[in-house]
């Protein structure tokens, strides 16, 4: 036994090695018959139309699949059955189908019943069968919701289907806050202070988010407030009035604690603002100004930008030791850096020809990459809840508005329309 | 010199005994637990000298590896300042030799004049645009191989074209593309450029991942018949393939 484990060890010695190199990458195969009807009025054919055209439209965005246009489907849909058993699954590898989503809907009365599955078609099994039981009403956030879990099934990230996306929008010369969903759809204002409400953050619950407010004193001095405004009860409550700039302000990954630059002390420094006691507690010191600041997903990091070394360059900071790197060395002014969620990118905006670009790079500053060019200013990069997409302002079509591009900034999609001056969007993490 | 035979002697037998055991236990180690193969990677450097001016799809374009020729900078030599066969002669009264200072020095000044004309002028001819690439920032240079194995690199190997019919089959969905999986199979090649076996050394963890590995050499079967002198050798020992790695 010992001589023949010798042997097959021996065999990997010396078999010689080869390294394959990147893979090609290439889109994942998807088809999605209609929706097939179970116990439903007539009339009600509508919502089973919204509802697949909604699962098609989410997972266009997400950019990895390229779907069977339903002209070259086999398969006769009136016949076939959605659950397993009940079609055959030739039909579909004849035309080359790496998945297959099959929903039924039933509606009775007000309550709608949703049966979705998804089939690997090559290994011939459900990799993902749910039931989904809501209003009418809700047909929408249902769909999302399959959505997510068919994202979440064959990615194994989080799905971003029910997240939303905060911007600061001047729409008729106030600014104020406005929040979207992913896809730029179901825009709504928040905000209605008649004023200038700039830079957004969201509270890692998704229920609440701070804000910055120009207002003028009684004394008739002009201030930049602290806000947090509640979606549970439309509460807004004060976080900071101290004097000067309360502004730039990013929650911790617990929600306890919001960074923000503060200037009461006469140089923007950047401090840690406890959201329940208010108290606030000095992390940076340096004769430059410290602004924007992030906090890495794991807590122990946080990210700004500053200008202590001549130009703007972006450091982060050891929380617990105070210990500073300082992560970029080239560009001229960098600005906004963000942290993505998987832990592996910052992404940051660096003035190159004369507008700012979008560029990534590693957590400790290396593999520094250029995702926009050519196209406007962009600036404000915020990353996804998944990590594969980065929202951003982008002056491209004269008016600043709002984007989404892929992480390798490819397949750009812009997200409003109408609504202004659009700037420093957020996106939620749930 | 007797004495000195007396005590040289044990101590070549301790010795001979000592480097004995060691050659031993280095047998014995090699056989029980072998070491990993050594894995030759050619090395490429990359300066990182300014933002990089390229975007991240576009460099995807540009073939690391290619060196990049620089053009044949245009040689323009600096007129010299001319002599006159008679300065040396002439040596006459102080008037004519501030008069000749005086010459010499416009000389020199038209001459470095021209000279930094020709510089300006090397500077500021077109750039292609790999070369305005290489400039900002994304240096590409062509990199050396370190590996430094003669033997391994010299001849066009079997497993070369092997890696040829793999890696035009070798494809990932996006999603497994954006995360860092890696992994290690090992195939063992007939003469009929059949696979006859292949097993993972190291999985990626990601069954999807592993899938699209054995997807990839199932797709490029059958490969070229391994040449006679390698067959024995591609059947026994196989080929160790990295996904990427």
């Amino acid at each position: 036994m010992p001589l023949c484990l010798a042997a097959t060890s021996d065999a990997i010695a010396n078999a010689v090695y080869v390294p394959v190199g990147k893979a090609k990458t290439r889109k994942t195969i998807i088809a999605i018959p209609a929706i097939k009807p179970l116990k439903i009025s007539p009339g009600q054919d509508s919502i089973l139309t919204n509802i697949h055209k909604k699962l098609i439209d989410n997972l266009t965005f997400v950019d990895l699949f390229r779907f069977i246009s339903p002209k070259a489907f086999i398969e006769n849909t009136f016949k076939a059955g959605v659950a397993p058993g009940e079609f055959n699954y030739a039909n579909w590898t004849a035309i080359q189908t790496d998945f297959l989503i099959k929903v039924s809907v039933g509606i009775d009365g007000n309550t709608l019943n949703l049966s979705g599955y998804l089939y690997d078609v090559k290994g011939q099994k459900p990799i993902l069968s749910r039931n989904y039981v809501g209003r009418v009403a809700d047909s929408g956030d249902i769909a999302n919701t399959f959505s997510n879990h068919i994202v979440e099934t064959l990615t194994g990230l989080p799905g971003i289907f029910n997240t939303k996306i905060l911007a600061s929008c001047e729409k008729n010369g106030r600014k104020e806050i406005y929040v979207m969903n992913f896809d730029g759809s179901a825009t709504r204002q928040i905000t209605k202070h008649q004023s200038i409400a700039f830079s957004p953050a969201w509270h890692p619950d998704g229920n609440k988010f701070a804000y910055s407010l120009y207002v003028t004193k009684s004394n008739n001095q002009k201030n930049i407030n602290l806000y947090e405004y509640n979606f549970d009860n439309n509460q807004v409550r004060l976080l900071s009035n101290r004097r000067g700039i309360n502004s730039g302000s990013t929650y911790s990954p617990d929600g306890k604690n919001i960074a923000l630059t503060m200037s009461f002390l006469g140089n923007p420094e950047i401090f840690l603002l406890n959201t329940s006691s208010r108290s606030v507690e000095r992390m940076t010191k340096s004769f430059g100004f410290d602004v924007d600041p992030m906090f890495s997903p794991d807590g122990r990091w946080l990210t700004y930008s500053s200008n202590r070394s001549g130009a703007p360059m972006i450091f982060r900071q050891l929380l617990s030791g105070g210990k500073v790197d300082r992560l970029t060395y080239v560009g001229r002014y960098n600005a906004t850096p963000a942290w993505s969620p998987q832990n592996n990118k910052i992404a940051f905006a660096s003035w190159i020809d004369n507008r700012f670009d979008l560029f990534i790079m590693n957590p400790d500053g290396t593999n520094i990459e250029r995702l926009t060019k050519n196209q406007g200013s962009n600036e404000d990069p915020d990353f996804s809840a998944d990590g594969q997409f980065i929202v951003f302002s982008s002056n491209r079509t004269k008016t600043k508005n709002i984007y989404v591009m892929n992480i390798d900034g490819t397949f750009v999609r812009r997200l409003t329309y109408g609504l202004g001056n659009c700037v420093s969007p957020k996106w939620s993490r749930k | 010199m007797a004495i000195n035979q007396f005590s040289i002697r044990p101590g070549i037998k301790k010795s001979a005994i000592l480097h004995g055991f060691i050659l031993l236990a280095i047998a014995v180690k090699s056989i029980v637990a072998p070491s990993d193969p050594e894995i030759y990677v050619p090395s490429l450097r990359v300066d990182i000298v300014d933002l990089p001016q390229l975007t991240r799809k576009e460099l995807e374009t540009i073939t690391p590896g290619k060196p990049i020729k620089e053009k044949e900078a245009e040689i323009i030599e600096a007129p010299k300042p001319e002599t006159k066969s008679d300065d040396m002669v002439l040596k006459e009264k102080d008037g004519k030799k501030k008069e000749k200072k005086l010459n010499a020095l416009e000389d020199k000044k038209t001459s470095a004049l021209t000279r930094i004309r020709a510089l300006e002028k090397i500077k500021t001819r077109d750039q292609t645009e790999e070369e305005k690439a290489l400039i900002r920032g994304n240096k590409l240079s062509a990199g050396a191989s370190t590996s430094g194995d003669a033997k391994e690199t010299a001849d066009p190997r079997y497993e070369d074209t092997v890696l040829q019919a793999i890696r035009q089959n070798w494809t990932l969905p996006i999603w497994l593309s954006r995360q860092n999986l890696s992994a290690l199979i090992q195939i063992k090649i007939e003469s009929s450029g059949r696979v006859a076996s292949k097993s993972f050394q190291r999985s990626s963890g990601n069954k999807q991942f592993d899938n699209a590995v054995l997807q990839a050499i199932d797709d490029s079967q059958p490969f070229d018949a391994p040449p006679e002198k390698d067959r024995s050798r591609i059947l026994d020992n196989g080929i160790l393939l990295g996904f990427p790695l």
